[in-house]
């Protein structure tokens, strides 16, 4: 089953899901083809579940793997010198993707997998499309280092502008130092997509609303680094504004949204771009967050959203 | 915020009562959860239904879920239940809940509820659809004074339905409604956030 | 052994003595193998939690001295979380903690340790927890208590990183996790224990963080790390430890909270959950503890809440800032 789930997990599923119990209360051998070739696992329409003490030998297992393999001998990560053809490769590729799986923050599982990627051993957008998967699975969605994972494969996969950050904005407002950037708007589309859905799953979920202030703050200082070629950010930040807003109605009590909606109209505004700003209506925002507190006043989020959004524009 | 379940069940004093419509929403749940979601849904449903008397409202909370039951009675001992997350306020629940009680008597005939498979009644999926957004609920909720918030009994868990003796653990075990998967998830689901 | 009927609303100082004995009796168990990677974590929390409840010899000092050089990962100049593991800065400060505490730090090459640590620091004045990058408040205040801890404080830019504090100060007076993240109670803690250590405390908006800090009480007393989250036992540690740093631990019902944290205890096996009738860990029941501490729960020992450690430590290090816990009570005759 090791193989299996492996390879299942090789195919980059739309979503993970972690089931309660073991194998035999997911399959009833013999009921359809496709079952019997997966089981133990569930794997229809590109969705995969597996069953948690299947998924608990198989990580059990690959503790074991991973070690062997990292130890002889020295770190097998750092011997493979480009060598694509070294079993030790796969072994490592495989065993990884169990442990951090089982275990999304396994350290030194996504630091050898960083590794072979700088080796050109792992293609980054095949490693952000394995993450992605990751990030579908409620267990995972909420773990910091498999989002700065991703923020390293994003700025590792497309090249990144070597502009400093502007001096409106934070310093190291991008990844660690470096900006993101995002090969295209579809690359950007499928960030914000991910990122929703991994909200949904994992409601107030921590780190994906600071991932995505990150790649917000990433195009925002690209934009400013070169007003014509991205003016299609205009577009963007409008679209994204009324899009969380309109998340903050059906999620009241979500004050992370909130956070994310007030500190990116502040970022714009301080930023001091005339087409930007037009994009923060101000009176219009309070107004929604009052309307939001008369309506549903049971809420500190929404509390919190007026008296904060009051300070900001009253700042101006 | 949002709207899992909505039925309208026949309720006959002292006996089992019969889901006669109901309208669904376990989108937001992962692919391989929903069918026991589904099952705990109407489990959970049937569990409060038949445990609220004539003539009562109430709420109970159980895990991330609410539920609000209106029990009307009258000569056609209906009831109308709506499951929904925690955020979504009791208020538009229960104008919702007289709503669809009035739409369906009106539109669904006593002498068709001994043959609930044979009932049209599309109306519970635009209701389901379209209250998703309580802000929604509120034109008709303006118009109804009758609805006096104090009378509402709030259960904090489904154990204070319960009577004596029973336990959810027990009823859950025993149900034959529900699959050895939906009770695994049962078993392991615990209360998030 | 067991609780005694009557006893639950006490804290069952030996029952939890021997959980945490028992923590590493299971290593081939799974739960052993999915916690590897916060091992050296959870071993500063087991030690801790016991000199907080004067039990500092439960555990045996050459095995614990020993295994946390069996960490040491020579190439990066770190400690790793466990033998086979990278090294990180998270584990390095439980290291440096735990030799601290055992009275060991002449096991340890302090230069290189600094080195490691310093060579952490970004441009921003943020920290990053190993080479590849991860950037955290977290981190932050790591670097800053393990530099003060082995004395080296002086060779930190502390104007830079008091720089990237202060852009991580939100609207409501908290901090996250990096600039412009929400703020959580957990990175409150992290950069106002910085910023104590630093004597930077002037950064802070007191009054509206405490304000914030206070609104974490939930009615049933425990704590919440965010606005509308569940309360869990280990914000009573983040939050308290916020308080007292700023001289206002009282804004909270300590009341409440001593109960809630109390009830959150498993009574057969020993150990504190997150809420009552979870599963515990060792991460629980020692915030659990280092709470109570701090709200001068009976027979305790002073735990020192800018470093997380027992005060006693610090004090003779002449490390103690001006933080305030509630006064010790006396135990209740009964
Ligand atoms: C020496 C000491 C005491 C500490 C070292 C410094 C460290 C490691 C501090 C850890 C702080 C910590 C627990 C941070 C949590 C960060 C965070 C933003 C968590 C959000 O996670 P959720 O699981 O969503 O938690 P809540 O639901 O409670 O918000």
């Amino acid at each position: 089953t090791y193989e299996l789930l492996v390879s299942l997990l090789a195919k980059c599923p739309k979503t993970i899901e972690i089931l309660p119990g073991d194998g035999a209360l997911w399959t009833h051998s013999g009921d359809s083809s496709d079952e019997a070739t997966f089981a133990p696992f569930l794997f229809l329409d590109n969705n995969l579940g597996i069953p948690q003490k299947v998924l608990y030998q198989a990580y059990i297992h690959a503790v074991g793997v991973f070690k062997l393999v990292r130890k002889s001998p020295t770190r097998a990560s750092e011997e493979i010198q480009g060598n694509d053809n070294s079993p030790a490769v796969q072994i490592l590729i495989d065993s990884s993707s169990i442990l951090i799986l089982a275990n999304p923050s396994h350290q030194t599982a996504l630091n050898a997998r960083k590794l072979l990627v700088k080796k050109q051993l792992i293609d980054p957008r095949t490693e952000l499309c394995f993450i992605a998967s990751l990030l579908s699975s409620q267990h995972c969605a909420k773990h910091a280092e498999l989002w700065y994972h991703r923020r390293w494969l994003l700025s590792s996969a497309y090249e990144t502008h070597g502009t400093q950050s502007p001096t409106c904005l934070p310093a190291g407002a991008g990844a660690s130092h470096r900006d993101l950037m995002f090969a295209s708007q579809t690359n950007l589309q499928q960030e914000l997509g991910l990122l929703s859905r991994a909200c949904e799953v994992y409601p107030r979920n921590y780190f994906a609303w600071t991932h995505r202030l990150i790649c917000m703050r990433s195009l925002l200082s690209d934009h400013l680094a070169n007003p014509s070629k991205n003016s299609n950010f205009v577009v963007i930040l409008r679209r994204e504004i009324d899009g969380i807003k309109q998340w903050i109605e059906h999620h009241v009590s979500d004050y992370s949204a909130v956070h994310y909606i007030l500190t990116l109209s502040r970022d714009v505004l301080q930023c001091k771009t005339l087409v930007l700003e037009e994009t923060i209506d101000e009176e219009d925002m309070l107004a929604h967050a009052i309307a939001l507190v008369c309506e549903y006043p049971g809420h500190e989020a929404l509390w919190l959203y007026a008296r904060i959004a009051t300070l900001i524009f009253d700042a101006r | 915020m949002k709207i899992f379940l909505l039925s309208v069940v026949l309720a006959p004093s002292g006996s089992a009562s019969t889901v006669l419509s109901s309208a669904s929403d376990v989108s937001s749940f992962s692919f391989y959860q929903r069918g026991s979601v589904s099952e705990f849904l109407t489990f959970f449903s049937r569990t409060v239904v038949d445990r609220t008397a004539q003539g009562q409202r109430q709420s109970v909370q159980e895990n991330n879920y609410t539920a609000h039951v209106y029990n009307r009675g009258g000569a056609e001992q209906l009831a109308a239940i709506i499951i929904t997350d925690q955020e979504y306020p009791a208020r538009p629940a229960f104008s919702l809940l007289t709503k669809i009680l009035d739409e369906f008597t009106a539109k669904v005939p006593q002498s068709s509820f001994s043959n609930p498979s044979a009932i049209s009644f599309p109306d519970i999926q635009t209701f389901i659809t379209k209250y998703q957004d309580p802000r929604q609920a509120d034109t008709i909720m303006r118009v109804q004074q009758e609805l006096d918030e104090t009378k509402i009994v709030l259960h904090k868990t489904i154990e204070s339905v319960l009577q004596r003796g029973e336990k959810l653990d027990n009823l859950v075990e025993r149900s034959n409604a529900l699959s050895a998967q939906s009770k695994m998830f049962y078993k392991t689901a615990k209360k998030q956030n | 052994m067991t609780a005694k009927p009557g006893e639950q609303d006490k804290l069952l100082v030996p029952l939890h003595v021997s959980y945490i004995k028992s923590l590493g009796n299971n290593k081939d168990d799974l739960a052993y193998h999915l916690t590897a990677h916060l091992r050296m974590n959870a071993i500063y929390w087991g030690l801790t939690a016991l000199c907080i409840m004067g039990h500092q010899d439960a555990l045996d000092r050459e095995e614990m001295i020993d295994f946390v050089m069996s960490c040491w990962d020579d190439e990066a100049g770190g400690f790793g979380a466990h033998p086979d593991h990278d090294a990180h800065i998270l584990a390095t400060l439980s290291a440096i903690q735990i030799l601290v505490t055992q009275d060991a730090l002449d096991r340890l090459d302090v230069d290189r340790v600094v080195k490691f640590i310093l060579s952490l620091q970004q441009p921003s004045g943020i920290f990053a927890g190993d080479s590849f990058g991860e950037v955290d408040t977290r981190f932050l205040y790591i670097a800053v208590n393990a530099l003060s801890l082995l004395g080296r404080l002086s060779e930190l830019d502390v104007e830079k990183t008091v720089a990237y504090i202060r852009q991580c100060q939100n609207f409501d007076g908290g901090y996250g996790a990096t600039a412009g993240a929400e703020s959580h109670a957990a990175q409150v803690f992290v950069c106002v224990a910085a910023l104590a250590i630093l004597d930077r405390l002037d950064e802070v908006d007191q009054e509206t963080l405490c304000w914030w800090l206070s609104e974490r009480q939930l009615p049933n007393g425990g704590l919440n790390g965010r606005p509308e989250k569940l309360e869990d036992v280990c914000y009573s540690f983040w939050v308290l430890s916020s308080l007292s740093i700023l001289n206002k631990i009282t804004w909270i019902d300590s009341e409440k909270l001593t109960a809630f944290i109390l009830s959150a205890q498993d009574l057969e096996t020993g150990g504190i959950a997150d809420r009552p009738g979870d599963m515990v860990d060792v991460f629980h029941t020692h915030f659990g503890v280092a709470g109570l501490s701090l709200l001068g729960y009976p027979g305790l020992v002073d735990l020192d809440p800018v470093y997380c450690m027992p005060a006693s430590i610090i004090e003779v290090k002449g490390l103690r800032k001006g933080w305030k816990a509630l006064p010790r009570r006396l135990a209740q005759v009964s």
